[in-house]
């Protein structure tokens, strides 16, 4: 297993040269001039042209890529912001503590809403907790963000007026609505899937046996039908945590949020060169060991798959 | 499990810790903002955002006060000859940490602002001696009418000192002469300011811009527009700028607020492609067969004025007789005599380019509805803002649209609007941004920057007018909602809220 | 375990006999939900294949004075900001919302599953290098793919199911292949490899019936989504451009009314959460139809 993780670690660099390498030539290869948007409305194409010729912007590909790439692997330096003139670095982690917050908030709410709503749906199938929670999954996954977002809003911050309707200025209480808002898809996909493969198993002949053998209905469920169950929620938790550390730009929008999507939204939006860049890159690094995370926690819950990882030749 | 509820249980407490109790001193006020204004540092471009907390945070030599400019930081202009000026400086201004502003400290902002290419009007700028140590002697490369003020009041000022003191080029803590000190920038939320208790001008010489009725200023960033109207319902911001218009509504005779409607000095308007439609009389019938009333309906719920020439008439060099003039008023008659006379008959399509906004789609839509009732098709083509801005000048693109629908203001001059795409200097291709290669138009325009004369500026006008190669759509007002805690709301000459002019 | 792989085995007599395909579709068939479902959506392809013949207006048509307008019986769902009927345009918003969004979930899937596939069947190193490949694709974000397929591939319908189903393939891989890891080492599997199947029929008929079922809820759960996102290609130069109408467009239209007028975000909303309600009912029924352990 350590080989196995430590082999994956160093895959990390060949990995992490990729994105910088892809991400280059995407911005190279978008239309788009990030001096119109240093400049503003009023610039004329001669100024235009004279500021871009200062950035740098015309000089062929392989210069820029080279000397890209040798700033950010040799000298480990992102480079600073065109619109914030801050280092990408410090304003990515500045973004990042809120985007953290939200991300985990949310993920604690799935997990713990969505997965025990699953299994109750799946224990009681085509029953009346079946229908409810397949309801509110449907819901979930349907109604937009930003509609539901905003009802939050219209409800609880301007009718009621318990909570503040935007912004990050009243500690947890401005979190409250934005993670209500954007956990609600996530909550509902959870129950789904975990209702999903929860079904899968039950209906296996193991946990009939098991049934039959006369064991408790919990010792079945959590002993015996949970654990096999849990691959896909695995994978839609780890995924979902890659997700949302790189930012969920819908509600940062709406909740007047500094969160990391609108950190790169407005950098995409505006071709801020470097934020994209580094932003991809640090947020690449992130998704690239949440996913190893999940592989090895696949390991731990079935032991199957930790034997597929240390060598399948031995196996054969 | 349960290191990770602790973990959580940690970044609350951390996070609720952190938010600060406001302490309630003194009047403040809270200005909804639309635009992230990113950079707060004195030598940025005018990116969207920055510009509704310009005046808050710096003071420049010259600003524009109501209709006329008046001196800030600058006492006394004194013309030397054609492409010389001596600015004198009040001999006691201090800035926010109490260092002296002296002539020097011009000197090196102007020629670091010029270093930093961000204002790209300074070219212009030849250089600036320090004659003593409040006069700068001002050398400019050439000046066209109304450039001299233009450049006076576009670099913001601080002392070297203080700049030399910031670690990040005062992008996140300005140091400035204003009576506003930022106490607090969370980036891409909140900026806060303070009053400066010591600030320098005498009350009875400060400008607008500078002056400040109100003990502390928070700027809100609030970039979704209904989350503005409810921030402003729930009365979490006092006033903002950015209230869509189907919603002023809401607040208009409302308890508890009140609503300022001003011109904003943004016009929308068409430039036809002549590569691809050459015949005026094709670009008239078009002109002729859109509606503005239309337009001013549907995009904005009936707010907004029907424009008289490429930019809006409140511009000192407007010659007031266009007001009453005819200007491509809608005429079914007219537009379908001219589109026989062009030869344009139903089935004919035309690609209109446009940058994507609610406002812009809505105008496009409007046009495309108009046109349609001749039987012509129109391809809208909307593009996001860093690519429209990339199709708008280049040359290679010309070919992919023939009608551009465009907006532009100027802080003082309509010449300096007509300039942004009439005058072929200023495009990378010898042509306008609409592709005329008229010598007629050219001279014209030249005359008219150079000196605008009402003569000049109506010679201009009415070949533009005849010609058609751009015509004025709309001019935009801009809503001011606000609670009643302010009781008078003040803007700039750029249509952005001063909270410290506002009256409490 | 072992009366599993027997029952795989029959399954794989019958399939001679029938086809699998058309037993799983026999089994879809009995299943009441799946059909409602199923008839729900071939009537929604319906209307957007007749829309233009049997809209109560002219989709693009505008009017000043029914700007706002509420729903009444000249106009069943109101009208939006320009004065057009919302009916009409949902109507023929569905050619572009569910062709998009149907399409680009197909390319998706099939796409991923057979990525998928093919990486929890041979593990290793394939696994590891389609893995990482996928690693720096997901590491991109959407709109900057995006822009770069629009910019290096030009506009049209093709590249706009490229932009839309580029993102949902990592997603569908992952999830097939976690799932392929759990039964890859079962023994049915091996019995079917040591009794000469071919590969391909190892991994079609033996593990993704046992592997699919979090791909088609996934899958399902995304056209949601999908739909929504289109909207936010047109200013790119992909998707749809104005005035033809498509669910996630007029949403976000309506996105900045949405507390003044309402109506213009909830009728083209439900017109999406009748879809995603018709292919989760779909889905939920070919689940269990493809399911082996699901026999009559």
């Amino acid at each position: 297993m350590i080989r196995y993780i430590g082999k994956r670690l160093l895959w990390m660099i060949p990995v992490m040269l990729g994105i910088a390498i892809l991400i280059f030539s995407i911005m190279y290869i978008c239309p788009g001039d990030p001096a119109s948007s240093l400049l503003g409305p009023s610039a004329s194409a001669v100024e235009l042209a004279a500021k871009r010729e200062e950035m740098g912007l015309n000089d062929p590909y392989i210069v820029r890529l080279g000397r890209y790439l040798y700033q950010t692997f040799i000298k480990f330096d992102l480079g600073t912001s065109y619109k914030f003139g801050t280092s990408v670095f410090a304003g990515l982690m500045e973004r990042m503590q809120y985007t953290l917050v939200i991300a985990l908030l949310c993920m604690a709410l799935q997990v713990f809403v969505g997965t025990p709503l699953g299994i109750a749906a799946a224990t009681h199938h085509n029953g009346i907790a079946d229908r409810i929670c397949m309801f509110l999954a449907l819901l979930g996954v349907s109604i937009p963000a930003f509609w539901l977002a905003l009802m939050l809003v219209l409800i609880f911050a301007v009718n009621l007026g318990w909570l503040p309707t935007s912004g990050v200025s009243n500690g947890l209480a401005s979190f409250i609505l934005p993670c209500i808002a954007n956990s609600f898809a996530g909550i509902a996909s959870q129950a789904r899937h975990t209702r999903s493969s929860m079904l899968e198993v039950i209906r296996s002949d193991y946990i009939v046996t098991a049934k039959a053998k006369g064991l408790s209905e919990k010792t079945v469920l959590f002993r015996h039908a949970l654990p096999n169950a849990l691959i896909p929620i695995i994978t839609i938790v780890g995924n979902g945590m890659g997700m949302m550390l790189g930012g969920t730009v819908i509600i940062e929008n709406v909740f007047a949020i500094p969160g990391v999507g609108r950190y790169m939204t407005d950098a995409i939006n505006s071709r801020d060169y470097p934020v994209v860049m580094g932003g991809v890159l640090i947020l690449g690094l992130i998704f690239s060991l949440i996913m190893l995370l999940v592989d090895i926690v696949y390991a731990f819950v079935d032991p199957r798959i930790k034997a597929q990882y240390e060598g399948r030749k031995g196996k054969k | 499990m349960k290191k990770f509820l602790s973990l959580v249980l940690a970044l609350v407490m951390a996070l609720s810790m952190a938010s600060f109790a406001s302490a309630e001193q003194g009047k403040s006020v809270v200005v909804g903002l639309a635009g992230d204004p990113g950079n707060i540092g004195p030598f940025q471009g005018m990116g969207l955002g920055r510009i509704g907390i310009l005046f808050t945070t710096y003071e420049m030599l010259m600003v524009k006060d109501g209709d006329t400019f008046r001196g800030c930081l600058m006492k006394e202009l004194t013309k030397v000859d054609d492409l010389t000026y001596d600015v004198e400086l009040y001999d006691y201004i201090v800035d926010q940490a109490g260092n002296k502003l002296t002539a020097s400290d011009i000197k090196f902002c102007f020629e670091t602002a010029k270093a930093d290419g961000n204002l790209p009007k300074l070219s212009s700028v030849d250089s600036v001696e320090v004659l003593s140590d409040y006069v700068a002697r001002f050398h400019f490369t050439a000046l066209a009418a109304g450039d001299l003020e233009s450049l006076l009041m576009e670099c913001p000022i601080v002392t070297q000192a203080a700049y030399e003191a910031s670690a990040d080029k005062m992008a996140t803590d300005p140091i400035t002469t204003s009576p506003y000190q930022v106490v607090d920038y969370k980036t891409g939320s909140t900026i806060t300011y303070k009053r400066n208790e010591n600030y320098w001008q005498k009350d009875e010489l400060t400008v607008t811009t500078s002056r400040h009725n109100v003990d502390e200023i928070t700027f809100k960033i609030i970039p979704d527009p209904v989350q503005m109207v409810n921030a402003l319902k729930a009365k979490e911001i006092d006033i903002s700028a950015a209230i869509d218009g189907s919603y002023i509504s809401d607040f208009m005779g409302v308890e508890g607020f009140d609503v300022t409607q001003i011109p904003d000095n943004t016009t929308k308007y068409l430039i036809f492609n002549f590569d691809s439609i050459p015949n005026a009389a094709e670009r008239q019938a078009i002109a002729y067969a859109v509606d503005v009333d239309d337009i001013i309906a549907f995009a904005f719920d009936g707010i907004g004025y029907h424009a008289k020439t490429v930019g809006n008439n409140k511009y000192p060099d407007f010659v007031e007789s266009w007001n009453d003039e005819e200007y491509y008023e809608y005429d079914d008659d007219k537009a379908q005599a001219l589109f026989a006379e062009a030869g344009v008959t139903a089935g004919k399509t035309y690609r209109l380019i446009y940058n994507v906004a609610d406002d812009n789609t809505r105008i496009a839509t409007t046009i495309q509805a108009a046109l349609g009732d001749y039987g012509i098709n129109v391809t809208l083509i909307p593009y996001d803002n860093a690519l429209f801005g990339t199709y708008k000048y280049d040359d290679k693109k010309s070919g992919e649209w023939d009608i551009m629908l465009d907006e532009g203001g100027s802080s003082n001059l309509l010449t300096n609007v007509w300039k942004l795409t009439l005058d072929s200097r200023d495009q990378t291709y010898g042509k306008t941004v609409g592709h005329v290669a008229d010598e007629k138009l050219q001279s014209l325009i030249e005359a008219a920057i150079n000196d605008n004369s009402p003569e000049n500026m109506d010679a201009f006008h009415q070949y533009l007018k005849e010609q058609c190669y751009e015509y004025g759509l709309v001019s935009k007002v801009n809503n001011l909602a606000h609670t009643t805690v302010v009781t008078r709301a003040a803007t700039c000459f750029r249509g952005q809220i001063l909270p410290g002019a506002c009256e409490y | 375990m072992s009366v599993t792989a027997v029952g795989k085995d029959h399954v794989g007599v019958r399939s001679k006999r029938q086809g699998q395909f058309g037993q799983v579709m026999h089994r879809l068939r009995k299943n009441k939900v799946a059909m409602i479902g199923l008839s729900i959506m071939i009537v929604l392809i319906v209307i957007a294949i007749l829309s233009p013949w049997i809209t109560p207006y002219n989709y693009a048509k505008t009017s000043k004075a029914d700007r706002y307008a509420l729903p009444s019986w000249q106009h069943l769902f109101g009208c939006d900001g320009m004065g057009r009927d919302i009916l009409s345009r949902i109507m023929y918003g569905a050619r572009a919302s569910l062709f998009l969004g149907l399409m680009s979930t197909i390319v998706a899937t099939v796409v991923g599953v057979l990525l998928g596939s093919l990486v929890g069947y041979y593990g290793g190193k394939v696994d590891n290098i389609v893995m990482r490949i996928l690693d720096i694709i997901q590491a991109i974000p959407g709109m900057l793919l995006s822009i770069a397929i629009s910019a290096a591939l030009g506009s049209g319908i093709g590249n706009t199911i490229l932009a839309l189903s580029i993102g949902g393939i990592p997603m569908t891989v992952r999830l097939l292949r976690g799932s392929i890891l759990t039964v890859r080492k079962q023994e049915y599997i091996e019995a079917a490899e040591k009794i000469n199947c071919s590969k391909w029929r190892v991994i079609t008929s033996h593990i993704l019936p046992n592997s699919i079922a979090p791909v088609i809820v996934s899958v399902t759960m995304g056209i949601g989504n999908t739909i929504l996102q289109a909207a936010s290609l047109s200013y790119i130069g992909l998707g749809v451009q104005p005035p033809t109408p498509e669910w996630g467009a007029m949403l976000s239209e309506g996105k900045s009314m949405i507390t003044k007028y309402p109506h213009l975000c909830i009728f083209p909303g439900l017109a999406i959460m009748l879809v995603v309600l018709c292919l989760n009912m779909l889905g939920d029924g070919l689940r269990d139809a493809m399911d082996p352990k699901l026999k009559n």
